[in-house]
């Protein structure tokens, strides 16, 4: 009896692993994808080209930051949009990498509490590689006091290629 | 023990001006801690300079790649490098990070030459050709030298972010120690504010303590004046009644008209004196809080009687007393000390006038006796002192005025009763002082009836003619409490009678059974004996009163 209800378990574990790669099959990063996302354990990746995320609602966020002069208008969609695509909006922190290889852990609460945008525009023009884009994580700096703090000023993270989950 | 002396008002003003003080230097060094920790998080430029260097490595990397292996990837990876070092180099000047690349780099100008380069061999503007080995020799030459010079301006802003951070570190330690000498001065004054407060705290409860004492050296002053007070009255009234007897069996002496005057004048002198003598005592009896007023029934009339009496005593035997048609007959309360209100009040506001104007008139309303004192408008030129009348003005009890000693006395048993003096609205030409006292009518289940007859025939006549089960007889001598007399007016020697039944059966209605010959003596005449239906009614009408 004990064995026959372990075979059964093995069978429907079988099941839902190959039913999960045919339902989100792997999609590694192609020639027009601008971002990947990666779930947990990196079973889970989607490719978002630029198209992707300019299909998403897209937000205005008019800003200061300390890497440019005076109030800029940034446009792109919220970020928590683009982690809920794959659900990692669901998690606790995220991690951001840069093209640079440089990364910063950020709680997705921070995305609920405030409309941060991932900018692929700067005053209308679209965000080019050599301007920190086409990705660039801004946060409304201007309208909170709060985001003045370093540790968010930290978290402005430009020429972003991937969003993992931790 | 000795007191305290209080904290200086200036002391006071001074701790907290202090506290203040520190506390305002105490949030303005928080401040500058705050604003400090800031200028470390902006002046962090390391990051980006080395990342200039990093990158500038990586590009020459992906062209020397490119060099190698002429593919595709590998121009793709080497134009992907260019832009991001070119993002690198050219975030400086822009923003707060910007401009303090750009003061670091001021006097060498290194980083302006790597742009100036950069935009000289973009190759998005102008293609680089793989074959030209010698110009790409020269590229990866002069990129070399570049990548000494960034080397050597990251060390500059290491190093002068180094002593920026060490001036912030200096900055804070100064803050820190001046928190910490704010913080002492702010636990010195702490301490000297529990002092002074404990001081101050102690100084109260001493005085409290001396407070109270006085109190209740106060309270026994009093108490032993009131005592005195009393026990003077009393001894006054023993003497004052060895004169007022004597008095009395003289005026039935045979006298001539001048004499019979005389001791008219001297037996309402002392009867008036036996009245303040009985208001001072019960005054000091209010005062202590001892006194006891009587709460039993009596008959309204009997307090007009009364009053009337007494007024007679004081001379002001004109002044007018009357009870309101449909009040009770019986009410209750203490009789002799609403007596003493009204005479007070009245003998105070007649002072000065025709008595003959003035009217005293009982009503009932609502489980209230009022007694209303007026007077004629025409008099109000007489004054009255409504002030002394009312007690408005606030007097030291040294400085009564001995004018002001009955509306004392009076104002001090209205208390006493829970009533109310006010001055009434001027209505029908009068002036009017209402006296309110609460006196519940005294309703009767059974109504105690004595029979005074000539003959015990005509006694069984009117016991047979009023039986009912709400009527008691009450024979003579048994003692039991009688609410009406009645009383055959054909009996022989009515004056004596008539005073003998008073003293017996005090409070009872006395009723004529027959005309009188002295009808002041009774409060309800039946002119017919035999007319027993109307009789009934004038017994039984008590019940529903």
């Amino acid at each position: 009896m004990f064995s026959a209800s372990r075979a059964v378990s093995r069978i429907l574990r079988l099941t839902l692993v190959i039913g999960l790669a045919a339902a989100v099959p792997a999609q590694s990063g192609t020639a027009d994808t601008a971002l990947e996302l990666v779930g947990a354990g990196r079973s889970q990746t989607l490719g978002l080209t630029l198209a992707d995320l300019a299909a998403l609602p897209q937000v205005e966020v008019r800003t200061e930051n300390e890497f440019s002069d005076g109030v800029v208008a940034y446009r792109g969609p919220l970020v928590r949009d683009v982690l809920a695509k794959l659900g990692l909006d669901r998690l606790q922190n995220v991690r951001f990498v840069a093209v640079n290889d440089y990364f910063v852990d950020i709680p997705t609460s921070d995305f609920a509490d405030y409309d941060a945008i991932l900018a692929m525009e700067a005053d209308g023009t679209p965000l080019s590689r050599r301007d920190k884009g086409p990705l660039w994580l801004m946060y409304p700096i201007s309208d909170n006091a709060a985001l003045r703090d370093p540790v968010y000023l930290r978290r402005l993270i430009w020429q972003v290629i991937r969003i993992e989950a931790l | 023990m000795t007191t305290p002396r209080p904290i200086p008002r200036y002391l006071g003003i001074l701790v907290l001006l202090a506290a203040a003080g520190f506390a305002a230097v105490g949030f303005l060094t928080i401040r500058k801690d705050i604003d400090n920790l800031r200028i470390i998080s902006q002046d962090n430029t390391q990051w980006s300079a080395s990342q200039m260097e990093v990158e500038l490595l990586r590009f020459r990397m992906s062209l020397a790649q490119l060099r190698r292996s002429a593919t595709p990837e590998a121009l793709d990876e080497m134009y992907e490098r260019f832009d991001i070092l070119w993002s690198r180099v050219f975030m400086m000047g822009h923003g707060q990070v910007g401009e303090s690349l750009r003061r670091y780099d001021a006097e060498h100008g290194s980083v302006a030459a790597i742009a100036d380069y950069l935009s000289e061999i973009d190759p998005a503007a102008r293609p680089l050709h793989l074959d030209d080995a010698a110009a790409l020799d020269r590229i990866e030459q002069r990129l070399s030298d570049f990548q000494t010079e960034l080397r050597e301006y990251t060390l500059r802003v290491v190093r002068a972010d180094g002593a920026a951070s060490e001036r912030v570190r200096e900055r804070i330690q100064s803050s820190a120690r001046t928190t910490a000498l704010i913080s002492v001065a702010a636990v010195l004054i702490s301490v000297l504010s529990l002092f002074l407060i404990l001081r101050e705290n102690r100084r109260q409860s001493d005085l409290v303590r001396v407070v109270r004492r006085s109190a209740e050296q106060a309270e026994q002053a009093s108490r032993a004046k009131s005592r005195f007070l009393t026990m003077m009255s009393h001894e006054l009234r023993n003497p004052l009644n060895g004169i007022l007897g004597p008095l009395a069996l003289l005026g039935q002496a045979d006298l001539v008209e001048r004499q019979r005057r005389l001791v008219a004048q001297a037996q309402n002198s002392g009867r008036s004196m036996l009245q303040m003598l009985n208001g001072m005592l019960d005054y000091g009896e209010v005062q202590d809080g001892r006194i006891h007023l009587r709460n039993e029934p009596f008959r309204v009339s009997g307090l007009a009687d009364a009053v009337q009496e007494s007024l007679r005593a004081e001379g002001a035997g004109r002044a007018r007393v009357e009870v309101a048609a449909g009040t009770p007959e019986r009410v209750y309360g203490d009789l002799d000390r609403l007596r003493q209100v009204y005479l007070h009040l009245a003998v105070y506001m007649i002072e000065g006038r025709d008595p003959a104007g003035t009217l005293i008139r009982f009503t009932h309303c609502e489980g209230l006796l009022v007694g209303e004192i007026s007077f004629p408008e025409e008099d109000s030129e007489v004054d009255w002192r409504l002030d002394l009348l009312m007690g408005l003005s606030e007097v030291a009890p040294d400085q009564v005025a001995s004018e002001a000693l009955r509306p004392l006395i009076a104002r001090a048993l209205i208390a006493a009763t829970h009533g109310v003096i006010l001055l009434a609205e001027v209505s029908d030409e009068r002036r009017v002082i209402r006296v309110t006292v609460p006196a519940r009518p005294e309703r009767l289940e059974r109504i105690r009836v004595h029979l005074e007859t000539r003959s015990e025939a005509l006694a069984t006549i009117y016991r047979a003619a009023l039986k009912s089960d709400r009527v008691v007889f009450v024979a003579h001598g048994s003692g039991e409490p009688v609410d009406v007399v009645l009383v055959d007016s054909t009996t022989v020697g009515e004056a004596p009678l008539m005073a003998r039944l008073r003293s017996t059966f005090p409070g009872a209605l006395f009723v004529s059974l027959g005309l009188p010959q002295s009808p002041q003596f009774f409060d309800d005449i039946v002119e017919t004996p035999n007319d027993m239906s109307r009789l009934r009614t004038s017994i039984l009408g008590r019940l529903a009163s």
